[in-house]
């Protein structure tokens, strides 16, 4: 990780949010926006390698920019920072493309830990995400394609983590290492992303927005 | 339906129900037609004669016309004769209308008609001679023919009558041939018939009729009666259940034409009574009958509903037929003309067991019919009432009918009141006014909006089946003749129906449908109302929530992020409850699983960052528990506080959480196997008494234990009421 964007409207949190960066990664440089349009400049000036955007911007929700880095930037890791760990604010930001979060009020060396384990590839996942998850892929759509459904494995993760177990313990009970694991888990996040961009493209589709036969 | 006795797989109808009416309309029409024509084909003086009371006392005159129009009216009609020769002597009892009611023995039976023959002759003389009481003579000159207009109102009605029960049964025999009851029930209309007929033309007579052919209508009429009782009875004995097979039925039939046989060949010890002695008996038979099958049908609301009809009109009605015209006789007493009118009463016999055997919307042609037999009876009940003040108080005539009215009106209401709540019990069940009580219970009750409208139709009428109907209902119906009432359902959810009403006792009437609908538009408004209120909460919340996180979390969050330690843990607890604030607004609890899994997450990953195994119980499966917000924010800052206390004071190896719950509480443990000192020596420090009072907050309490094998236990206990 070199280069980090910071998305935050306060200022306090936000050079505190650098500092974790700075941590973190030790060597990074951390740019700071404080609006989406700034966000949008720094993005296009340099393509950042992780970016922690606030859900609640002046000029309009964090979520649309989740969604515009993470077609626009496959590369850029998205983390959604938030005061509220619920799934409902985390879900539209999670659906959007978002590959983790952060709890903005977490003291700053289990932030820090966080961020080192979405750099090392292990999203966080919290029971009360999971739980949604597992209601969101409960109903299968059949219409999908395969690479949208999950696996039992992942499916098995999902189960574990929302009766509160965590990576290592769950890695024990599945019998596969952690590495293997987080990699469940970054899969339910693309597939989650997928499942929803699939879901907008069935919508679009039949409001008559998207030609299908192109 | 189990009451349905159906009939051989062999028997089809043969006839469509058109021609089958067709045909009864026609036969009924041919025999009235054969019936007026041997009444006209008589010889007519033009009087009209009414007997006294004493049996040989001449009659009286009461109309005179055509030949006798010179005749006094009101003068006594001593005897009749042709001038040359003796007259004959004119008694009373030539005029009975019906011979059996006075003649019973064969003697005076024979003698009756001996009198009849000479009589017959005379007027078939072509001038005769009237002799008055006070010795008047006039003379006259018999017409051939009697003329139509002559024929006197009781002629038509008892004509119309025997009509009636014929047309009646074929209808039912045409529309239910599977029932075997249903032939039965036509076989009765079919002989009320000749019944009715027969006694029309004789008890309609001027005078005399020839004996021969008065013999012959007195027996058509015996037959036809017997025939027509042991049909009545052989409906009871098959409908609605068969008691037993066929074979007593015909077995009845025979003996019946066997006792005919006897009594017409004069060899009966009871005389000419013999067939009224048979319909009582007969009668009685009835009543046995439907005690029986009253029994046999408590199980079937439909079957009972069928029969109670059929045994009121039955009862009422048969008893009535025996009451006038088989009683009297055996009593030696006259009826009088009240005997013919008694035929009314053989129609309303025949129209019950119809709808008996119908069941056509069974519940609302009962109360018509009901309405009519009770107003037939109150009149009846005017006329006793009269002819007893007159007969035995002595009172003239107006005072007597005045007195008599009053009476009858006073006793009419309050009788009818009460066969109705006796027989109508659907309709007292369901009053009006109880329907707003019991709405205000049901919404009062707080029920899910899917249940208002399942739990108001089982409270309005304690139904033995309930389901919901896949598809949609677009209003209220009752469905297989009262079986069912389905409803349609409320906002978006389903439609309900629901069956055998009042425990199975009772059927749904018309009355309880419009009940249905009534109450389902309330419940469809306070769903609707409910949905609005919730809406208005959750934006109402949302509104707030957003109010607060914008405000103070962002204020919060900018001196977290300026401060430490001490300080900065006050401001995440801060942070904390406003979290936990905000969703208790109008939230619902929580299910405890998804509780514990955030704990346990939160507790591991603060083991594994202080390299600490955590060992997590709870007992599967999870007791089906909710916590609401104060429970879930109290209980989470105890647990963190016991962790943090372990983890800071004990430096222990491991931590073992265990949660348990029995009795309606909820036990969370917390033990580590660290070098704490024992707990007596513990001060109570902040912490120790913040969760205390914590848990006392909630109704619950702490303890502390050190223990086995070295280490601390903390048990924290608050109540938790079952889901």
């Amino acid at each position: 990780m070199q280069d980090g964007l910071v998305v935050e409207d306060l200022a306090a949190s936000a050079q505190w949010l650098a500092r974790v960066l700075g941590e973190a990664f030790p060597g990074i440089r951390a740019r700071v926006a404080e609006t989406l349009e700034d966000a949008r400049h720094a993005a296009r000036a340099q393509v950042p390698d992780i970016a922690l955007i606030d859900l609640d911007l002046p000029d309009g929700s964090g979520v649309d920019l989740i969604r515009e880095f993470a077609r626009a930037y496959p590369a850029c890791h998205c983390v959604v920072t938030t005061i509220y760990a619920d799934d409902r604010h985390l879900f539209p930001a999670l659906r959007a493309g978002a590959q983790g979060y952060l709890l903005k009020d977490q003291p700053t060396e289990r932030v820090v830990a966080a961020l080192r384990a979405i750099g090392a590839g292990e999203p966080p996942l919290s029971p009360a995400i999971a739980q949604r998850l597992l209601r969101v892929f409960g109903a299968e759509q059949p219409a999908l394609a395969e690479d949208a459904r999950l696996t039992p494995r992942e499916r098995e993760t999902l189960t574990l983590i929302a009766k509160g177990l965590r990576l290592p313990e769950v890695a024990q009970q599945l019998g596969v290492t952690r590495h293997t694991a987080a990699g469940f888990i970054k899969a339910i996040y693309r597939k989650l992303n997928i499942n929803s961009r699939a879901e907008a493209a069935l919508e679009a589709a039949r409001l008559g927005l998207v030609r299908t036969d192109l | 339906m189990g009451s349905l006795a159906t009939t051989r797989a062999g028997e089809r109808r043969v006839l469509p129900p058109a021609a089958i009416l067709a045909l009864a309309l026609l036969g009924a029409l041919a025999a009235g037609g054969a019936a007026t024509w041997t009444a006209l084909h008589q010889p007519w003086l033009g009087l009209t004669l009414h007997g006294v009371f004493v049996r040989d006392a001449p009659p009286r005159i009461v109309e005179a016309r055509g030949p006798a129009a010179d005749l006094p009216v009101g003068a006594s009609l001593s005897a009749l004769g042709t001038g040359q020769g003796a007259a004959l002597a004119l008694r009373s009892d030539d005029l009975v209308p019906e011979p059996d009611a006075v003649h019973a023995s064969y003697p005076r039976w024979n003698a009756f008609f001996a009198r009849q023959a000479r009589l017959a002759a005379l007027l078939r003389q072509p001038r005769l001679q009237a002799l008055l009481a006070d010795g008047r003579q006039y003379p006259l000159v018999p017409q051939a023919r009697r003329p139509l207009s002559m024929l006197p109102a009781l002629f038509w009605f008892q004509l119309l009558c025997g009509a009636s029960s014929l047309i009646v049964g074929a209808a039912i025999r045409a529309f239910r041939p599977e029932h075997a009851a249903a032939l039965h029930c036509f076989l009765a209309g079919l002989f009320a018939m000749p019944m009715a007929m027969a006694a029309a033309v004789y008890s309609t007579r001027e005078l005399a009729l020839p004996a021969a052919e008065f013999r012959a209508l007195s027996a058509l009429n015996h037959l036809s009666a017997m025939l027509c009782c042991v049909a009545f009875v052989a409906v009871l004995w098959l409908h609605p259940r068969a008691l037993g097979g066929r074979a007593p039925v015909v077995g009845a039939y025979l003996l019946a034409v066997a006792l005919w046989g006897v009594e017409t060949a004069q060899w009966s010890p009871a005389g000419a009574a013999t067939a009224n002695l048979f319909i009582t008996a007969g009668y009685g038979l009835a009543v046995l009958l439907s005690v029986l099958q009253w029994q046999r049908v408590r199980g079937d609301p439909l079957a009972r509903a069928a029969l109670q009809w059929f045994l009121l009109s039955w009862l009422l009605g048969g008893g009535a037929l025996v009451f006038l015209i088989a009683l009297p006789p055996l009593a030696g007493v006259g009826g009088g003309a009240l005997q013919s009118y008694a035929f009314g009463f053989l129609l309303l016999l025949e129209l019950g067991l119809a709808l008996g055997i119908a069941r056509y919307r069974l519940f609302d042609l009962e109360l018509w019919w009901f309405r009519a037999l009770m107003l037939i009876f109150g009149s009846f009940a005017v006329l006793l009432l009269d002819a007893l003040f007159v007969l035995a108080f002595r009172l003239d005539t107006t005072a007597a009918l005045v007195l008599a009215l009053v009476l009858a009106g006073w006793l009419y209401f309050p009788v009818r009141q009460w066969l109705m709540s006796r027989l109508f019990t659907g309709a007292r069940r369901l009053r009006l006014d109880d329907v707003p009580a019991l709405l205000q219970d049901v919404l009062a009750r707080d029920y899910q909006a899917a249940e208002l409208l399942p739990e108001a139709l089982r409270r309005l009428y304690a139904p033995l089946v309930m389901r919901p109907l896949p598809q949609a209902q677009s209003q209220v119906g009752i469905a297989e003749h009262g079986l069912a009432l389905r409803v349609p359902g409320i906002g978006v959810y389903p439609a309900w129906e629901a069956r055998f009403p009042g425990q199975g006792r009772r059927l749904f009437t018309r009355r309880d449908a419009q009940v249905a609908g009534a109450v389902r538009a309330v419940l469809d408004r306070v769903a609707a109302y409910q949905t609005a209120l919730e809406r208005g909460i959750e934006q109402e919340r949302a509104r707030v929530a957003q109010d607060l996180h914008d405000d103070i979390g962002a204020r919060l969050l900018t001196l977290l992020h300026r401060s430490e330690g001490e300080a900065a843990q006050t401001l995440r607890d801060a942070l904390d409850s406003l979290r936990l604030t905000v969703y208790g607004l109008g939230a619902r609890p929580q299910p405890l699983a998804d509780c514990l899994a955030s704990w346990r997450a939160e507790a591991a990953e603060r083991c594994e960052a202080c390299g600490v195994q955590l060992e997590w119980h709870e007992p599967t499966p999870l007791p089906a528990l909710a916590l609401d917000a104060a429970q879930q924010l109290n209980l989470s800052r105890v647990l963190r506080e016991a962790v943090s206390n372990a983890l800071r004071h004990a430096r222990p190896r491991r931590i073992a959480v265990s949660v348990a719950a029995h009795q309606e509480q909820l036990e969370l443990t917390v033990t580590d196997d660290g070098a704490a000192p024992p707990p007596e020596r513990w001060r109570a420090g902040l912490g120790l008494r913040g969760m205390d009072s914590r848990l006392q907050r909630l109704g619950g309490h702490l303890s502390l234990a050190a223990a086995e094998g070295g280490g601390t236990r903390l048990t924290a206990r608050i109540p938790v009421p079952p889901v």
